[in-house]
């Protein structure tokens, strides 16, 4: 959907952890205009899996993946968690099933507060809701040493740490109480390029371990690779492309895929140009299929319809006019 | 000839707590028309080796070593060969667009004041250069654009604006720094095109400081890849990709995810953090995070040594990754 | 394939040292102005108990006697001590100051917090509230209050303390706006944590620091203001304060021409109270600024 419509969706019975649908992301922007950060997005996320999330910034996937958690609540929409929707649950009910669900960030010294310890802010969860169960002390301290961090230093202050570091007690935080789901925000694009891959090798490391669904969000294609079983590829609040990911990398058919793969440095592939064009304003987005400003393949159709999904491939679909591919009929 | 050759370069920042040695024993050259990556991450030293070529480091640091610029001295240069150095001889283009560019002034009179201290341009004159400059970065309709204020343009514009400032009075050399790390990736492939085909044009010479080394791979000549203020490994970019000797340039290869890595491929991380360099230098930066590391490396600093049969390329190691592979073949067969 | 490093419970890598206590990076300066204040306090306090001359006691030296031993500041017009004047007058100029800056912190940080963190409506009607109360002409409104509701030492600091809401206010509005966008505040309510846990746990912390350092200059800023006060004769009743008593040693050009001390050592023991309010809070400011930047 750089167009839209839930035809995407996997069957009801298929039993998504996460079914979004029809969510709709608006904010009040400057002199009375609306800025339509996310227009109609619907996806799901079986258990288990990696969806990553991709785009160029201000296309809405950060603003997604905030919408799932209600943080804030979507402008429509629904997002059903288990069978709960959490967009009609009420402010209490909401602050105990979110806990389920949660979420590391790109940055992290901003992640974590700067006048507390590192032990602070990872037994933070555990303080809110009380030790019980299998959330005692001890279970925090293996917690601490699991994500890379001796726990003799658990009374230190974040800026003693490195970036890298912080990020590691960001995880272990969001990791305390159990959660089924981590939202990745960006979770590696502040970590020098040395760092970064202890940080996706011990998020792949964590979930087998504890079993978590994940949604990651970021512009980084090869990372997006790297960690994600299905991929979604946003553009201006809208989604162009989403399903398994293999898929889509080795058999890219929107356009705006097309393109954003051949952006990437040492790709190989001759920039045809079709990018060339500026992302237009949220405030004001295109007509139609919001990427036929700058799309190669444009036609008339473009500028006044928004396409509907179409499948290309067994967990592949496609919103577009002219896809560069042959869709099939399953 | 060289265009800039730069040796035995060190700076050093007097804090409070104590010396930082911030870069140690850099050289390199750069010839004319010519592009050099300087690739590095945080605290390898990369910026503060550009900054101190462009004075722009602050009195504090204390800089040792020599860098000629043609006939020019650059650390020893008289006041009035200065203010017509900077911005005439050698610009920069810094990674954010916004700090180049002041937010309450049109674009046309930035770009224009430039040419006006420099050359002493007429206004007019100075307006038709400036159409000209907005042109050649590939600007749509660059008469309305002088006319807007930078908040107007949206990133990738102001990149553009900022490249153009830097190419007003022609420098022979422009050094860009990180210039599309703030950038989309969509835009940071036209801003790294564009940069390379001017380098082209106007047959002038590029320094393309950046952490990414897919980012040099395809435009530049040469690279230098540093690591907590020294140069770890120099070399033709075809040699850096075909021939890595250094194992950290090899790590950072590995280290990051590449397109064509199956879904779930585990990494190869460098353990450990970037080094502190207050620490006053005696051993190879890498040794703490290196697998090859021996006690030779935590004891004594490897110079930079060439490799046999090449002009070009030099390492600082004393396990230099292709020379062992080479040499355990030329063993086994033997 | 699989790495060690990553795996492997530990990470062979320390975290930065723990830096020299706060109490060291405050310096000896910042301990000094500290000890300055803490003994007029402590003079003020003790006063009663104290083995002073009675304030109140005329002839106790000749009329404007220089210092000597026994009479440390010397005597004023009417032979009273003047060391012991300073003292007592200390109980009132501190207390006001204190009171003053208490009611500053207490309902401006409070306002200030609440509307920096749930904006809305709440935060323009007390973000405009603060603009009225700046643009108030603050001397009329200090005469305004004491004339009506009497020159005591609580309707006195009321006064002071109505002045400085609007800047405490401001500023922790302004902090709190800065660190509710953090990402560590959106982490805490996904873990669970209510509003009041947020400000309290979150937020509290970060914004209590730069507005100490203002208190301090306003602590400072409420004893000078207290002195113009008793210049415009709205002192305390029947009490004594330093404006009150600058202003009766004062008073007179004969006098202050004759014996300058009486005068003198009071307003020194004013500056060096301010200055060192104004130094301690500056420190307090610098200390934890930096170790933000550091981050």
């Amino acid at each position: 959907m750089v167009g839209v419509g839930t035809r995407s969706l996997r069957p009801e019975d298929a039993e998504a952890l996460i079914r979004v649908e029809n969510l709709v992301m608006e904010f009040p922007g400057p002199r009375g205009a609306v800025l339509q950060a996310v227009s109609d997005v619907s996806f799901d996320v079986l258990e288990g899996e990696t969806l990553g999330i991709v785009g160029e910034s201000g296309c809405g996937k950060s603003t997604t993946a905030k919408a799932v958690i209600q943080m804030p609540r979507p402008t429509s929409g629904s997002v059903v968690y288990r069978d709960a929707d959490l967009t009609s649950m009420d402010k209490e009910t909401l602050r105990s099933k979110r806990t389920d669900l949660q979420m590391i960030f790109q940055d992290p010294i901003s992640a974590l507060n700067p006048r507390r310890s590192v032990w602070d802010i990872i037994s933070e969860g555990v303080e809110i809701w009380g030790t019980h169960g299998a959330w005692t002390d001890a279970r925090l301290v293996e917690l601490i040493e699991s994500v890379g961090i001796d726990p003799q230093y658990k009374d230190r202050k974040p800026f003693q740490f490195s970036g890298g570091q912080c990020q590691r007690i960001s995880i272990a935080r969001a990791l305390a109480l159990d959660p089924r789901v981590l939202i990745c925000d960006e979770p590696v694009s502040a970590l020098d390029v040395s760092v970064q891959a202890q940080i996706l090798n011990l998020l792949d490391d964590l979930k087998t371990e504890h079993d978590l669904t994940m949604l990651f969000i970021s512009h980084d294609l090869a990372v997006v690779r790297n960690v994600s079983d299905r991929v979604m590829v946003m553009y201006l609040g809208r989604v162009a492309e989403v399903g398994d990911a293999d898929s889509i990398f080795d058999n890219p058919i929107h356009p705006y895929t097309q393109a954003l793969l051949a952006a990437i440095p040492g790709s190989g592939v001759v920039d045809d140009g079709s990018l060339s064009g500026e992302l237009p304003s949220p405030l004001d987005p295109p007509t139609g299929c919001r990427f036929h400003t700058r799309c190669a393949y444009a036609t008339e159709v473009c500028t006044t319809t928004v396409p509907e999904f179409e499948q290309f491939g067994p967990d592949h679909w496609v919103a577009c006019h002219n896809p560069q591919g042959t869709p099939v009929t399953l | 000839m060289a265009l800039l050759e730069v040796n035995e370069l060190a700076v050093t920042f007097n804090t409070p707590k104590g010396p930082v040695y911030a870069v140690s024993d850099v050289s390199f050259a750069v010839d004319k028309g010519q592009a050099l990556g300087i690739v590095g991450e945080s605290g390898s030293g990369k910026s503060v080796t550009v900054k101190s070529l462009m004075g722009l480091l602050p009195r504090t640091a204390k800089i040792d070593g020599s860098a000629q610029y043609e006939d020019v001295d650059v650390f020893n240069m008289s006041k009035d060969r200065r203010k017509h150095f900077y911005g005439v001889d050698i610009a920069m283009v810094f990674q954010n667009p916004m700090t180049s560019l002041n937010p309450v002034k049109r674009i046309g009179e930035q770009l224009m004041e430039g040419m006006r201290f420099h050359r002493g341009l007429s206004r007019d004159a100075a307006k038709s250069r400036a159409i000209e400059l907005l042109d050649l970065v590939r600007i749509p309709d660059p008469t309305k654009r002088l006319s807007q204020y930078p908040h107007e343009l949206s990133g990738g514009m102001r990149q553009r604006v900022v490249i153009a400032m830097a190419l007003a009075n022609d420098p022979a050399l422009l050094i860009a720094d990180e210039p599309t790390t703030a950038l989309d990736v969509t835009v940071q492939r036209d801003i790294l095109d564009l940069l390379d085909s001017l380098r082209r044009e106007l047959d002038m010479a590029l320094i393309l400081i950046t952490h990414d080394l897919g980012v040099v791979r395809d435009r530049t000549d040469s690279i230098a890849v540093m690591y907590g203020g020294r140069v770890m490994e120099t070399a033709t970019t075809e040699e850096v990709f075909a021939d890595t000797e250094h194992p950290y340039t090899q790590a950072l290869q590995r280290a990051i995810p590449d397109m064509s890595m199956p879904r779930g491929t585990r990494l190869d991380p460098i353990p450990g953090s970037p080094p502190d360099l207050a620490i006053t230098p005696v051993s190879c930066p890498f040794a703490p995070r290196c697998t090859f590391a021996t006690d030779e490396c935590r004891t004594s600093i490897p110079p930079l040594s060439a490799v046999p049969g090449s002009e070009t390329h030099r390492y600082a190691c004393f396990h230099p990754q292709g020379l062992v592979a080479a040499a355990s073949t030329v063993g086994g067969e033997a | 394939m699989a790495n060690a490093q990553t795996t492997s419970p530990l990470l062979d890598e320390a975290p930065a040292p723990n830096p020299p206590s706060i109490a060291k990076q405050l310096g000896l300066g910042f301990w000094l102005s500290v000890g300055f204040l803490l003994t007029i306090v402590f003079l003020a306090v003790f006063a009663p108990i104290l083995p002073l001359e009675d304030p109140n006691k005329v002839a106790v030296g000749s009329k404007l006697e220089g210092p000597r031993a026994g009479l440390w500041f010397g005597a004023d017009s009417t032979g009273r001590d003047v060391f012991s004047l300073t003292i007592w007058g200390a109980r009132i100029s501190l207390l006001v100051g204190f009171l003053a800056i208490l009611i500053g912190f207490l309902v401006g940080g409070t306002l200030g917090i609440l509307s920096g963190y749930f904006r809305g409506w709440f935060d323009k009607i007390v973000s405009f509230a603060f603009v009225t109360l700046l643009s108030f002409p603050a001397l009329i409104l200090a005469i305004l209050i004491t004339t009506l509701l009497g020159r005591t030492v609580f309707w006195i600091s009321f006064s002071l303390g109505i002045l400085a809401i609007a800047p405490v206010g401001r500023l922790a509005r302004a902090q709190t706006l800065v660190f509710a966008e953090r990402d560590f505040v959106t982490a805490a309510r996904i873990l669970g944590a209510k509003d009041s846990r947020i400000i309290v746990k979150e937020l509290l912390p970060n914004v209590v620091i730069p507005m100490s350092a203002l208190a301090l200059l306003g602590m400072g800023i409420a004893i000078v203001a207290e002195g113009t006060l008793a210049f415009l004769g709205i002192s305390v009743n029947g009490g004594l304060s330093w404006g009150k008593q600058i202003l009766e040693a004062g008073s007179s050009v004969r006098n202050l021409q004759d014996g300058p001390h009486a005068a003198l050592f009071p307003i020194g023991v004013v500056f060096l109270t301010v200055l060192c309010l104004n130094y301690a809070g500056d420190r307090i400011r610098e200390v934890f600024d930096a170790k933000e930047l550091a981050l």
